[in-house]
């Protein structure tokens, strides 16, 4: 069946969707501002008149290509162009600054496709039991696992411990804007009724990363000569992926892509969480952390992995159990619906030949999106070579126009430019603002379900203990907590011990 | 704090890392206490349901943020005397440049409540990149209108996205 | 982002246009038939809006879409539907309250954020600040519990409460915590309503084993009914439900409780009567087109058309009955 599937995809009447779709979607993924989400949306209402097979691989191509679009966005012009992208920023761009864009973008590609194409296998092998194992996460297990990644917050804070928990207090309390998710009462909005749905992630991702990068860019630029916006690279292996790269990277990007794809299947989480938990599990099982932040290249494939993942893995509990792993794929299911289809057990009665063209189709948009980009990366490294002058104002304009095309609302514009000072302080001050945006993405989720779970316990706490997955989930936070505690109890004493020995000369 | 007059143009504002610290620990100081004092208690209704309610979490945020920024002064009062590390340094020209780009920003959005989007993006990217530096006229004026209609083109018939 | 790359922007949006060609009736540029029907006057002449207060993709925003489409073929221009979420639906509300009250913009003014959001958070409108052209659909509420589970009826549930010492009962938003609260209240029993997001997290939970049974919107339940993953076990309405004839209502259940909403379409005050006869006549015909009637069922949505004015009656009532609801609960 799924052999069927391959050879329906590939007449041409399908695959232009195909095509059309991923195109779409990396090109609102790469405009800052415009997500991969928006384009699904926009994409939704075209489908009415498209067969199912056309209709669905469309948008999951669209999704596919805007996770990975965003990276580039976030590699030559440190902004993400999707909130998935927020976690290449960091490397991605320090990469770039090295001269290193073609290969960091290829790396963001490589793993990009790895990581759906892991997640594609699953989704045909194992869909089943892995939606039944995502049936058995209740609040009180999403309330762990939360409390897992908060520790993600601990260990990306960088050097100092303290700024990074704040950086994450900040994210936090952002994130408490809005909606009480329990009362349905409105907290720290201030009377506008715009806060009452709290702030929009890519406003704030914009703002934060990319506008106040700008302002810091602005701020030294008397300093540097007006060059090109980034240095060219080196040596040409700087602009391709190599074979040592992929020997560095591989067993990354397997390890993210199968995180990411756990993370898609489990309602509610989203690609923006498995980036971060792709990248922070890069980290901890890198032999090279400290190069984490500067350019390192198992951080772009352990996010970019996972964030892929997701586009695949997000249809295990939409088709085998009807409900939908993230906003896109509550996107898909009214695509679905419009077309008679009804995903659930159902569907693999009903339109079984039409669920094996998606699978396949969802397969082959990785290898277009591949084909796509490996045409056109010579242009977008043409970028780097542009003025500054020029450049940023073009993407600052870009910034307004996606923000405000998000929700037509020019108030949305203006907390992108708060958050731009605000962004801008914490770079100065040397906070790492991934910790706030890891803190800003998980308040709602965390506070949320600990509350529910509360209140399904009557306020027992014993909820949390209930069955073994529980104590799965509080042996694996335990040990992410202990080996963050270790690392920075080693670099303490290793700092301390550099300090005697500089002072001892002096005596 | 040392204030070093630069031949070129300006002057530079140095804090070292511990007077960083202390700024931020101070800073964080006042706004955790205002948070659990003033501003969460007007904001936030207590439901009165006992734990966990609408105010658990936000306090919770904002003990935090206490207890960090007292570790903030610590680790200021740590440092004190210690050269070199992270310090914060501000030039007089930068932040005036970063203050007209903002003010360009904030500007344009301001305008694009009255009027429509081509002219005022236009005003938008030549101002900032006369701004920035650019003196080619070909280029300003080139990207200022011709970037502005294509982006206009694309969203509102490609996308079918409204611009204000 | 600069002349080559606006090359592939260029090409995609062309792309992007022609599979909106293909699209067909919501492209703007294939009104060659409004110049056509004159009879009108000057009214519409261009894109008219329709602003839906809920997310995109989801049930309401595409009925939205099914109304606009059907809508477009009466009036012969382009009619667009922008989302304007948020608020619990209040916001897409304040929207068209506060649009030029010219005709070319409408919206959706659905039960919930009219008559219950009021009440708990500032919002600018009453029921009386629209003019309505009516109803487009019914939201049906029933009470379900997993398909194998022992409670047969609400009997069973309340026993399996007292039995149990407490229940927990899911659902996303009102009016669900009116049933479930109502139902604990009635009986005196500790079954305590459960909030989430979104009716698919409703269902995962129950799914999953996290709560007892829940209170649901019928146009999303009836897939797990059909594949008997999920049971009715009672309408939520004052009828039985249509498609399932054999399931009693609460009320039938010997329980005085009832929930009912709608999804109703609404114009700023202060519209040309001409005009509103204008868009009144075109929403009464969509309900004669058979792609709307298709893509309704399709969705599963129960279509149900109240005059305007009925409507308006139903809202100012449920109004001050909420008003006295939420002041006695102390909110």
């Amino acid at each position: 069946m799924l052999g069927q599937g391959f050879l329906t995809i590939l007449m041409p009447g399908n695959l232009i969707y195909l095509v059309g779709g991923v195109a779409l979607g990396l090109i609102m993924g790469a405009i800052p501002g415009l997500t991969a989400t928006m384009a699904i949306a926009l994409l939704v209402p075209l489908t009415l008149y498209l067969s199912p097979t056309q209709a669905i691989t469309m948008l999951l191509g669209a999704f596919n290509g805007g996770t990975f679009g965003g990276s580039i966005a976030a590699i030559l012009l440190a902004t993400p162009g999707t909130p998935a992208a927020s976690a290449t920023v960091g490397d991605g761009y320090a990469m770039a600054r090295q001269g290193k864009a073609g290969k960091a973008i290829k790396t963001a590609l490589v793993s990009s496709v790895f990581g759906c194409l892991t997640a594609c296998v699953l989704l045909v092998l194992i869909a089943e039991p892995v939606a039944q194992y995502a049936l058995q996460f209740g609040a009180a297990e999403y309330t762990i696992l939360m409390l897992f990644a908060l520790t993600i917050i601990a260990s990306a804070s960088g050097d100092s411990m303290v700024k990074g928990l704040m950086a994450g207090a900040v994210g936090l309390l952002f994130g408490v804007i809005g909606m009480d998710p329990v009362e349905t009462i409105p907290r720290l909005t201030f009377g506008a009724l715009k806060l009452s749905s709290g702030i929009d992630i890519v406003t704030m991702l914009i703002g934060s990363l990319a506008l106040s990068e700008i302002l810091v860019q602005i701020e030294s630029f008397h300093k540097r000569k007006q060059g090109a916006l980034l240095p060219p690279p080196s040596c040409p292996d700087d602009d391709k992926f190599t074979r040592k790269d992929f020997k560095r990277t591989w067993k990354t990007m397997l390890r993210s892509a199968l995180l990411g794809s756990g993370i898609g299947a489990l309602p509610g989480l989203g690609s923006s969480l498995a980036a971060w938990v792709g990248y922070d599990a890069a980290k901890r099982a890198s032999k090279h952390p400290e190069e984490f932040g500067k350019g390192s290249i198992e951080g772009i494939a352990g996010a970019e992995a996972a964030n892929n993942a997701v586009c695949g893995s997000n249809m295990i509990p939409l088709l085998t159990l009807g409900i939908p792993g993230d906003v896109v794929a509550a996107l898909i299911i009214g695509a679905f619906m419009l077309q008679g289809l009804t995903p659930g057990p159902m569907i693999f009665r009903e339109a079984a030949q039409d669920v094996y063209n998606i699978y396949a189709g969802v397969m082959v948009s990785n290898i277009v999106m591949a084909i796509i980009t490996l045409l056109t990366v010579k242009l977008f490294t043409k970028i780097s070579k542009l003025q500054p002058n020029v450049v940023l104002p073009c993407v600052c304009m870009f910034c307004i126009v996606g923000v405000y095309a998000l929700n037509s609302s020019l108030f949305d514009v203006g907390i992108m430019l708060a958050f731009a000072v605000i962004g801008y302080f914490l770079q100065k001050f040397h906070f790492p603002p991934a910790c706030m945006l890891v803190g800003f993405i998980l308040s709602p989720m965390l506070e949320k379900y600990f509350r529910t779970a509360m209140q399904m316990s009557r306020g027992s706490v014993s909820i949390f203990f209930k069955n073994p997955l529980d104590w799965v989930l509080w042996v694996i936070t335990a040990v992410s907590l202990f080996t963050i505690l270790r690392g920075k109890y080693k670099r303490y004493k290793a700092a301390k011990a550099a300090e005697k020995a500089a002072e001892a000369p002096a005596e | 704090m040392s204030n070093n007059e630069n031949e070129n143009k300006g002057r530079t504002f140095t804090l070292t890392e511990s007077k960083a610290d202390l700024v931020l620990g101070v800073f964080f100081l006042v706004f955790s206490l205002v948070l659990l004092f003033a501003i969460i208690p007007s904001q936030v209704m207590d439901v009165g349901k006992g734990f966990p309610n609408p105010r658990s979490f936000p306090n919770f945020c904002g003990y935090a943020m206490l207890v960090l920024s007292i570790c903030m002064l610590y680790q200021s009062y740590r440092k004190r005397g210690k050269q070199g590390g992270e310090t914060v340094t501000f030039t007089s020209r930068g932040i005036k440049m970063s203050l007209l780009a903002l003010a360009v920003l904030i500007v344009s959005v301001v305008l694009l409540q009255f009027l429509p989007y081509i002219p005022v993006t236009i005003a938008l990217l030549a101002g900032m990149m006369l701004l920035l530096g650019q003196r080619n006229k070909f280029v300003i004026a080139g990207v200022s209108i011709i970037l502005p209609i294509l982006v206009y083109v694309f969203f509102t018939y490609g996308l079918k996205l409204v611009l204000p | 982002m600069m002349k080559k790359k606006l090359a592939m922007v260029l090409s995609a949006a062309m792309l992007v246009g022609a599979l909106a060609g293909c699209g067909g009736t919501d492209s703007s540029s294939s009104s060659t038939g409004a110049k056509d029907t004159a009879k009108k006057g000057d009214f519409p002449t261009k894109t008219i809006t329709l602003i839906c207060n809920y997310g995109a993709g989801g049930g309401t925003d595409l009925a939205s879409r099914a109304l606009a489409s059907a809508m477009e073929k009466t009036l012969g221009v382009p009619v667009s539907v922008v989302n304007k979420p948020g608020g619990s639906a209040t916001i897409g509300v304040t929207e068209v309250l506060n649009a030029k009250a010219d005709g070319y913009t409408f919206g959706v003014c659905s039960y919930s954020p009219m008559v219950i959001a009021p009440h708990q958070m500032q919002v600018a409108y009453t029921p009386d600040s629209f003019d309505y052209l009516g109803t487009l659909s019914q939201y049906d509420y029933g009470v379900l519990v997993k398909g194998d589970s022992p409670y047969q009826d609400i009997d069973d549930l309340v026993e399996g409460a007292k039995a149990n010492g407490g229940l927990n009962m899911m659902g996303s938003g009102y009016p669900h915590p009116l049933v479930i609260e109502g139902l604990a209240e009635l009986t005196g029993t500790d079954i305590q309503f459960v909030n989430m997001n979104s009716s698919s997290e409703v269902v995962t939970g129950l799914l999953g084993g996290h709560c007892d049974a829940i209170s649901l919107v019928m146009s999303d339940a009836t897939s797990y009914i059909e594949s008997g993953e999920l049971r009715l076990i009672a309408s939520s309405n004052t009828e039985r439900l249509e498609d399932y004839p054999d399931v009693p209502t609460l009320q039938e259940q010997g329980y005085d409780l009832s929930v009912q909403s709608y999804m109703g379409l609404g114009l700023p005050k202060g519209v040309d009567p001409e005009r509103i006869a204008v868009l009144q006549d075109a929403f009464d015909k969509a309900f004669d087109d058979p792609d709307f009637q298709k893509t309704m069922e399709n969705l599963s949505i129960h279509v149900k058309h109240i005059s305007g004015e009925e409507f308006y009656e139903l809202l100012k009532t449920d109004y001050d009955f909420y008003a006295d609801y939420f002041a006695e609960k102390g909110e």
